[in-house]
C-alpha cells in the first residue's frame, strides 16, 4: 500500500468513526463519502462496497422490506403486461439454483419474500429485476451464455441491482412521503376507491418502469452493479472473468441494435473496460468450471429454438 | 503524523469490528421477511416474529423465538430488524415511535389491491406464479456440492 492510499484510507476512516459517533444517518452519508475517497485512492471494489453499504443503510432508514416487495410486485407486473414467459421448467429450475448459489455469501441473501428467476419468452437480449426479488431474464440473453459462469454473471448483475436498491432509487422523494402519509396507521381498502393513494403509487411504479424499459440506470449504477457482481461470484466460486466473457459476446451480437439491453446499459466496451479495472483487485476461487460443463449443456438444451420442457 | 495516522486506523478497525456483527447476544430481533428459515430446516419463523439472540455472527446469528424457546437455529442477519413489527390488529404498543415498524404502511396488499383496481391490465397472476418459484436449501447445497461451488455450512 502506497503512503498516499494509506493517508487517504486514514483520512476517511477517521470520518467515518466521527460519523459514527452521531448517528446512523450521518454513519450512510459517511460510508458513502468513504466509498468516494476509496475509490479515489484505488480501491475500485471496496469502494463500490462501501458505497453500496451507504445506499442499503440510507434506504433502510425509510423502506421496509414489506414496502419494497409491493413496489417490486407491481413494477414486475407492469414489464409482464409486455412479455410472456417461458415455461421450462428445467432452465427455470437452473436458474434459480444458481441465483440460490449466488446469495448464499452475500450480505442481503433474504428479501421479504425471496428471490426468484423466471424466463421472459422473447430473443430480446434483456434482463429485469425488481425491489421484490422478481429477475426476469430473457431466453435471448440466456441465449449468449457460454457457461454457467456467464449465467452466473448475468443473474449477480440483477441480484446486485436489488442489493443496492438501484430500482427504489428512481422513485421521486415526493411521491414516498405522500404515499407514507396517505396510509399511516390506516386501514385501507379497495372498495373506499381512493384513487388518489392509486395515483401516487402508479407514479412510483411508473418511475421505476421508466428507468428499467425506457432509460436505464446511470452509468455509475450499472458500474456499481457489476463491481458487486463480480464480488458475488468470486464468493459463490463462479469465475468472475466470465462477466467479461459475456459482454463480448453480448457485443457481437448487437448488430447495431438499440433495443432492449443495448438502449438501457451502457456500451459493452465501456462495461468490459469497468469490469477489467475490478477484476484485477477481486481475488479469483480455485478453476472448477470443468465439474458446470455438462449440467450447463443440459439445462440449455434448445433454448435457442425455445423448446419448453 | 504518524500516531495520528495509527490512531484514525485504529478506530476505523474498531468501527468495522463492531460493524463486523451486527446484533449481540441477549439483543430482541423481529424477522422482517415473511417467512425466514432455520438452517438447519428445523422449521421457520413468521413476519414480525420476535427472537433471541444467543450467538451473533457476521452474516447469520443463532437465535430462538421469544414466545417458544424450542424454535431455535441459525438464520440469516438480513431476515432481522431491530425495529420491533406491529401487525395490523396487533395490541398498543407505547415504545418510542422510531422502534416501530408498522405492516401495512406504505405500500401494502391493500395498497395494491386499490392500485390493481385502478389498473385492470396488469399481471400480476403472472407475479404470484413467479413468486411460488422456490429452491430449497438442500437442493442448492447439492447443486453447489456437483459443482464444487462454494461449501455451504449446515448451521452457519
Amino acid at each position: 500500500m502506497t503512503v498516499k492510499k494509506f493517508r487517504a484510507f486514514a483520512a476517511a476512516a477517521f470520518v467515518a468513526v466521527s460519523a459514527a459517533w452521531t448517528g446512523c444517518s450521518s454513519l450512510s452519508s459517511a460510508l458513502s463519502t468513504m466509498g468516494e475517497i476509496a475509490d479515489d485512492a484505488g480501491f475500485g471494489v471496496a469502494g463500490a462496497a462501501l458505497g453500496a453499504g451507504a445506499a442499503i443503510s440510507k434506504a433502510g432508514e425509510e423502506i421496509t422490506p414489506e414496502n419494497e416487495y409491493y413496489i417490486g410486485r407491481s413494477v414486475a407486473a407492469t414489464i409482464l403486461a409486455n412479455y410472456d414467459v417461458c415455461e421450462s421448467e428445467r432452465l427455470e429450475e437452473y436458474l434459480n439454483l444458481i441465483c440460490a448459489v449466488l446469495l448464499e455469501e452475500s450480505d442481503k441473501p433474504e428479501l421479504f419474500a425471496g428471490w426468484h428467476v423466471k424466463l421472459l419468452d422473447t430473443d430480446e437480449v434483456n434482463a429485469f429485476s425488481t425491489s421484490g426479488g422478481h429477475i426476469l431474464v430473457s431466453r435471448g440473453l440466456v441465449g449468449c451464455a457460454g457457461s454457467e459462469d456467464a449465467l452466473a454473471a448475468v443473474v449477480a448483475h440483477e441480484i446486485a441491482h436489488v442489493q443496492l436498491q438501484h430500482s427504489l432509487k428512481a422513485i421521486k422523494a415526493s411521491r414516498w412521503t405522500t404515499a407514507l402519509k396517505r396510509t399511516a396507521g390506516a386501514g385501507l381498502s379497495a372498495a373506499t376507491g381512493d384513487t388518489e393513494l392509486a395515483d401516487t403509487l402508479d407514479g412510483m411504479v411508473g418511475d421505476v418502469v421508466s428507468q428499467l424499459v425506457n432509460n436505464g440506470y446511470s452509468k455509475s449504477q450499472e458500474f456499481q452493479a457489476d463491481a458487486l457482481a463480480l464480488t458475488l461470484m468470486a464468493n459463490a466460486g463462479y469465475d468472475p472473468a466470465a462477466m467479461e466473457s459475456m459482454l463480448k459476446e453480448m457485443k457481437s451480437r448487437q448488430n447495431g441494435s438499440k433495443a432492449g439491453f443495448y438502449r438501457t446499459h451502457p456500451t459493452p466496451d465501456e462495461r468490459i473496460e469497468n469490469v477489467r479495472d475490478s477484476l484485477g483487485k477481486i481475488p479469483r476461487p480455485k478453476d472448477t468450471k470443468k465439474w458446470r460443463k455438462k449440467r450447463f449443456a443440459a439445462a440449455l438444451e434448445g433454448i435457442e429454438a425455445n423448446d419448453a420442457d | 503524523m504518524k500516531r495520528i495516522f495509527a490512531a484514525a486506523a485504529f478506530a476505523a478497525a474498531l468501527t468495522f469490528a463492531a460493524a463486523a456483527a451486527p446484533f449481540k447476544k441477549g439483543q430482541t430481533l423481529y424477522v422482517s421477511v415473511k417467512s425466514a428459515e432455520l438452517r438447519d430446516g428445523s422449521g421457520t419463523l413468521g413476519y414480525g416474529a420476535a427472537v433471541v439472540v444467543d450467538e451473533a455472527g457476521e452474516k447469520r446469528s443463532l437465535v430462538h423465538e421469544r414466545d417458544r424457546p424450542s424454535v431455535s437455529g441459525w438464520v440469516s442477519n438480513g431476515s432481522l430488524t431491530k425495529k420491533r413489527i406491529v401487525l395490523s390488529g396487533g395490541a398498543m404498543v407505547d415504545t418510542d415511535c422510531d422502534e416501530i415498524v408498522l405492516a401495512g404502511k406504505g405500500f401494502s396488499e391493500e395498497a395494491e389491491n386499490a392500485y390493481r383496481a385502478a389498473n385492470g391490465d396488469l399481471d400480476f397472476d403472472t407475479v404470484d406464479e413467479i413468486e411460488r418459484i422456490s429452491v430449497s436449501p438442500k437442493a442448492a447445497r447439492e447443486f453447489a456440492e456437483a459443482g464444487r461451488l462454494l461449501i455451504m455450512e449446515d448451521a452457519k
